[in-house]
This record gives structure tokens, C-alpha cells and sequence, in this order.
């Protein structure tokens, strides 16, 4: 029986390899936030669609993304890709997944900000013959976006956390890395509780740094250029 | 393999699944309440352990901790076989965001009632079990409700330390055969079915525990 | 002399910076009813609320039946009360509030019988005798299987107003009770207080604006501003011959000579 006790050395000697697999945590996070951003954008819009059929097929579609666990999402695409004859590495069919699946519930969060724009500022974009696209970027979206940033830091924290499940594909973030380093050394206490900290360690910064972003943003909005 | 077969073998994954979550489920309830309650009334110490564990099991992930219960805690002496890990730690998991849901909930019930209970001398105990608790209940269902789809999707987490939940058996029937697109298409319809069936249940709990509240179940 | 069944003795209170009460000072016999008119802001509800120790104190002392009420002895000194101390004193007190706060889960009958039951360990048939009774003088005998949703705000108000008497306190606080109301609904409210009054003897303390109604029925009405009292004495005189200028335009503007 091995525990009980903590093996500093070991933990040395595992923490420079765990932290290079964090910079694929990291990857895979930054991208995945991108592309869930623009999926979460391109679902917002399409539900407010003039179109009837559009609006309700784009509700059921992240419907069914939000109720369906992101790990068969990853599996989903990792297996069936490569039926149509797209095969992609670990790396992108991870990013894929987490865009998808985070890029429906950002779209709750941007249709409601969105709507959270009062009737009267549209009105008067209209009054003033603005175009759709020059009225989403200097009015409403500048507005929108400052309450916008704590739900989607959060989301993106949550999306963090659930890198992890990539290791089910082989992807080598920290959990894998973890795992590896377990299974060879017959010691998962300090691998695993290593990267358990990091996790935290991240997430709390993160967060901090989500309430010091919100907190820059004037309040008034601000324009794009 | 014939559709059929797939169907059957992923349907007892889905038994598995549901397994899991009638067992996981009353766990997060009762640590929700238990640790949502002290994290309110009791002292500073008790807080602060309250405190630890909500922040814990919410700012590091669900994968990890369902690893660091079933692969490091053998070390320490405690064996404990996958289906008991799974439940342990998916419920102290949801159990820790569930405090939130509680403490939310008590904390929207209006100050009137509290101080419409301290102007007829109630205790504060008679204060919290026969006023509040009764009007934070039906708050309650509505995020419970999300939290239990949140159950049932973080469930497929036990299928990587082989648990034969639904996506065990998915992953192995797509490992054996190649008909993937059947396979994981079935595999997300009945997840699907699960999380409406679910909603549609807590809709009906909502309506029902808010009868004479005039409320009508609509969620606020 | 008997003694006041309230006092107040230099009184402070403050909300953070703001000063509510300096220096207040404040009496109240038994039995009498005693108005509180003024503007808003003045300190009238924290009054109230002070007695009902729904607020702390800063600084004084408040008697209630000849007790300390936020302070009890402890080894023949003062000390802030402690809850049980608290509990003990609000025996004496029961309040209705502007915005009724009845327990909606529960019918109108158990809003009235649950305290008497819980806190003060009455039967169940005893307490709902009473509660049956009470219904009866406040005119909602048929409510009494209703729940608060389904009644309008005066009825509301008469439920609250009979919760309250359930308790049997000697001294009433009445904070505003009908200010929420639509007008055409105050008038049922205050019939019920009218009939209290002749059916039985109470301390009564009542932050109110409706002027008629105080003139009506106080044996007292004091001018509150800014957290001290104005002007005080009987009705006639504050509402025919007020003699501060503060009382005299607060009145103009209410009842608008």
C-alpha cells in the first residue's frame, strides 16, 4: 500500500510534464471559445429569423445539443467524421465538440442580451435609415455585450473544466497526461491531485479576471470600429 | 448487427444510467440542503467547511474528481468499486451546485415573512421549517430540475471508468462494429428522451407544489 | 402616576450615516391610542419596528410593561438582550403591516391559529375557536378555508389585523395598514379597527395617513419629523390648532385649506 504519504520528488519531477500538457488544455480552450462565440452568435441570429421553420428547427437543434452529454458529442463526431471522410486529429474534433455544445448555450445567453436591448433604441436606428449590420454594430451590440460577459466567463470556465473528457480521445491535455504518468508509476495520488489544484488554481483566476474585464467595460457600451 | 440489437444492448447501458441517477440524485438533494442550510444559519467554522466544499466541487472538474475517488482513494485504504465512486462523486458534485439552488431560493422568499414571523414570536426554527422552507420549495424545483438533466448528462463521465452506462456501450458497440451513425445517432435521441422526460416531470412537480400559491407554475 | 406602558429614553438609531433618531424621547400609557402623523422618511415605521424588535437601537433605553426591552439584568448590570429575552418581551406586542405579509401556503384559518398554536402551545380546537371568533369581528367568517391569494387587499389586511389579535397582545402597531390599499377598500379596514376599540381596550400605536381616521379615534396624535416629535397632543387641537409651522404645512398639504 502506497498512500499516506505525499512524494514531493515524484511531484517535482511530474509537475513540468503535466504543465506542458496544460498548454494543450489551454489550446483547446482558447479555440473552443472562439468557435463557440461564433456558433453561439450564428444561433442567436438565426432565432431571430424573420423565416418561421428556421427559428424553430435552430430551438429543437440546440435543444438537443444542451440535453445530450458533450462527452457522446465528442464521440459522436470523433466516430462518424471519418464516415464522410473528414478525419480530423484529437485537437480539432475537441474543439469541434466544445464549440458546438458551448456554442448552444452561449446562444441563450446572446439571444437574451439581445433582447435585453430596449425596443426604442431599434426604433431609432430605423428612424435614422441605419443598415441591419451597421445597427447590430454600433448600437445594439455594444450595449449588449457588457451584460453579457459574466454568463459567457462562466461558460467558458465551465468549458475549461470539461476539457478533461478529451482524454477520452486520446487528446494529450492533463487529465491524459495524468493518467499516463499513473499507470506507469503505479502512483495516481500526485498526478491526479496536481492536476486537480491546476484546475482550481485556473478557474479562480479566470474568474477574477472575467470580473475585472466586466468591470472595465464602461457601462455605457462602447464603439466598434 | 441488426438495429434491433444495437437498440437492445444500448437500452440496458440506458438501465445502468438511470441506475446511477436514482442513486446519485438523493445524495446531491441531501447534500444540497445539509450544506446549503449551514452555509446560511451556522456558525463562522461550520460555513467555512461549507464554504470549502461548495467551492471545491464547483471550481474543479467532474471528470477529476470521479478519478480522484476511484483511482487515489484505494491508496488511502478506501476501496470502493466504480459504481459507488460514480455515485459518491457525481452527487457531491451536483450536490455542490445544488447549495446554490437552496440558498437562492431561500433567500428570494420576501423579508416580509420573516418579519411577519418574528411579530407573531415564532422561533427561529419554527421560522425557517413552517414559513420559509415551504415557500422556498417550489423556487427550488424549477433549477433542481436543470440540475437533475445535468445529472443525467454527467452520468456518461462513468462510462470511462468502465461503468456500462449508455456510453459505455455505445463506445464499445462502435469499437466492434462500424455502424457508428446508428449507433450514436440512438445514443443521443435517448439521452434527448431522458432530459424531456425529466423537464416534463418537473414541470408537473412545479405546478402541483405551487397550487393556492397563485402562482399557476409558470416559471418566474 | 402609573407607569407608561412604553417609554422611550434617548434613543438613538442610525442606518449606516444616517441619523434616524438622536436623542428620542417617548411616552405611552395603557390603553391609549396614540396616532403617529408626518411625512415620509420621518422615522415613523422604524418606530414601530424598534418596538417590534424588528430594529436594534443604537443607544437608550426602551421600557415595555415596565421591562427593559433591548436590555436585560445580568449580574446586576444591563446587558443587550439576548433572543430569549427578545421572545419573552414580544409577548406584549403584535403588529400589521402595510404590505400584509400572510403566509401564503396557508389557509386564512391556519395564518390565524399557527402561532397561537406553535409558540404559545394553545390546542388546536382552542385555537380555532378563536380564530373562528376573530373571523366573526373582522367579517370573514366564510374565508376562512381561502388562501391569501384569493383575497382582495382588504380582506388581506382584515386577516392580518385578526393574526395579530390571535396572539392576545396588550399593545397593538398598526404601520400603516392602509396605505396599500385601493381607497375604496380602506374603508372595511378601518371599521375593524373602529370596533376593536369600542369592543375592547388596547394600546394602540398607529403610523397612518389617513387624517379623518386618526382624528377619529386617538385619544393622542403626535407631528413626527425628522426623527423627533414635532408637536403632540389631543386631536381637536393638532388638526384645528396646530401650532408649529411644520405641523401647519404638513396638514395644509394633506388635507389641502
Amino acid at each position: 500500500m502506497n498512500g499516506f504519504h505525499w512524494d514531493w520528488a515524484f511531484t517535482w519531477e511530474v509537475f513540468p510534464i503535466i504543465l506542458s500538457a496544460a498548454k494543450v488544455t489551454l489550446l483547446a480552450t482558447l479555440l473552443g471559445s472562439i468557435f463557440a462565440i461564433v456558433m453561439g452568435l450564428v444561433f442567436a441570429l438565426l432565432r431571430r429569423n424573420s423565416n418561421r421553420t428556421v427559428r424553430v428547427s435552430v430551438y429543437w437543434v440546440v435543444e438537443f445539443i444542451r440535453s445530450t452529454p458533450l462527452l457522446v458529442q465528442i464521440f459522436f463526431l470523433y466516430y462518424v467524421m471519418p464516415e464522410f471522410g473528414i478525419s480530423m486529429s484529437p485537437l480539432v474534433t475537441g474543439v469541434f465538440a466544445l464549440g458546438l455544445h458551448y456554442g448552444a448555450y452561449l446562444s441563450e445567453v446572446f439571444r437574451s442580451g439581445i433582447d435585453g436591448i430596449e425596443k426604442g433604441q431599434w426604433e431609432a436606428a430605423r428612424a435614422l435609415n441605419l443598415s441591419k449590420l451597421d445597427t447590430y454594430k454600433d448600437i445594439v451590440l455594444p450595449q449588449a455585450i457588457r451584460p453579457m460577459i459574466p454568463a459567457t466567463g462562466n461558460y467558458i470556465i465551465a468549458m475549461f473544466k470539461e476539457t478533461p473528457q478529451l482524454s477520452a480521445i486520446t487528446l494529450l491535455e492533463m487529465l491524459q497526461m495524468a493518467k499516463i504518468i499513473g499507470s506507469e508509476n503505479f502512483r495516481y495520488l500526485e498526478p491526479f491531485t496536481l492536476v486537480g489544484v491546476m484546475y482550481l488554481v485556473f478557474s479562480l483566476l479566470a474568474a477574477f479576471g472575467i470580473h475585472q474585464l466586466e468591470r472595465r467595460f464602461p457601462k455605457e457600451g462602447f464603439s466598434l470600429k | 448487427m441488426e438495429f434491433g440489437e444495437i437498440v437492445s444492448v444500448l437500452l440496458q447501458g440506458a438501465v445502468v444510467t438511470i441506475e446511477i441517477v436514482a442513486m446519485a440524485l438523493p445524495l446531491a438533494i441531501i447534500m444540497a440542503f445539509s450544506f446549503g442550510l449551514i452555509r446560511l444559519y451556522a456558525s463562522a467554522p461550520f460555513k467555512q467547511i461549507a464554504i470549502f466544499y461548495i467551492e471545491f466541487f464547483r471550481g474543479t472538474s467532474a471528470l477529476i474528481q470521479l478519478y480522484w475517488i476511484y483511482f487515489v482513494l484505494p491508496f488511502f485504504g478506501i476501496t470502493i468499486d466504480a459504481m459507488t465512486a460514480a455515485v459518491v462523486a457525481l452527487g457531491l458534485n451536483i450536490g455542490a451546485y445544488g447549495t446554490e439552488v437552496v440558498r437562492g431560493a431561500i433567500q428570494s422568499v420576501p423579508k416580509g415573512q420573516f418579519e411577519a414571523s418574528i411579530a407573531l414570536n415564532f422561533t427561529a426554527t419554527q421560522r425557517l421549517w413552517r414559513i420559509i422552507m415551504p415557500q422556498a420549495l417550489v423556487n427550488m424545483i424549477p433549477p433542481f430540475g436543470n440540475l437533475a438533466i445535468e445529472l443525467v448528462k454527467a452520468t456518461s463521465l462513468v462510462s470511462l471508468i468502465t461503468i456500462g452506462d449508455l456510453t459505455f456501450r455505445a463506445k464499445s458497440l462502435a469499437d466492434t462494429t462500424l455502424q457508428v451513425g446508428e449507433i450514436f445517432g440512438v445514443v443521443l435521441v435517448l439521452y434527448f428522451i431522458m432530459a424531456q422526460c425529466l423537464m416534463f416531470f418537473i414541470k408537473r412537480l412545479e405546478k402541483h407544489l405551487s397550487k393556492g400559491l397563485g402562482r399557476g407554475g409558470i416559471r418566474s | 402616576m402609573s407607569t407608561p406602558i412604553i417609554e422611550f429614553k434617548n434613543v438613538k438609531k442610525c442606518f449606516g450615516d444616517t441619523v434616524i433618531f438622536s436623542d428620542f424621547n417617548f411616552k405611552v400609557e395603557e390603553n391609549e391610542i396614540v396616532s403617529i402623523i408626518g411625512p415620509s422618511g420621518s422615522g415613523k415605521s422604524t418606530l414601530l419596528r424598534i418596538l417590534m424588535t424588528l430594529e436594534g437601537i443604537d443607544g437608550g433605553y426602551i421600557n415595555v410593561a415596565g421591562e427593559s426591552l433591548w436590555h436585560m439584568p445580568w449580574q446586576g448590570q444591563y446587558v443587550p438582550a439576548n433572543n430569549k429575552h427578545l421572545h419573552k418581551m414580544r409577548n406584549h406586542l403584535g403588529m400589521v403591516f402595510q404590505h400584509f405579509n400572510l403566509f401564503p401556503h396557508m389557509t386564512v384559518k391556519r395564518n390565524i391559529t399557527e402561532a397561537p398554536m406553535r409558540v404559545k402551545g394553545i390546542s388546536r380546537e382552542e385555537a380555532e375557536a378563536s380564530a373562528e371568533r376573530l373571523l366573526q369581528l373582522v367579517g370573514l367568517a366564510d374565508k376562512a378555508d381561502s388562501y391569501p391569494n384569493d383575497l382582495s387587499g382588504g380582506q388581506k389586511q382584515r386577516v392580518g389585523i385578526a393574526r395579530a389579535l390571535a396572539m392576545k397582545p396588550s399593545i397593538l402597531l398598526l404601520d400603516e395598514i392602509t396605505s396599500a390599499l385601493d381607497p375604496e377598500l380602506v374603508d372595511e379596514v378601518l371599521d375593524v379597527i373602529r370596533n376593536l376599540v369600542k369592543e375592547e381596550s388596547f394600546t394602540m400605536l398607529l403610523v397612518t395617513h389617513e387624517m379623518y381616521f386618526a382624528r377619529e379615534i386617538s385619544d393622542r396624535v403626535c407631528f413626527f419629523d425628522k426623527g423627533a416629535i414635532v408637536e403632540e397632543g389631543k386631536p381637536e387641537a393638532i388638526f384645528t390648532q396646530p401650532q408649529e409651522e411644520r405641523t401647519k404645512a404638513f396638514l395644509n398639504a394633506y388635507l389641502g385649506q
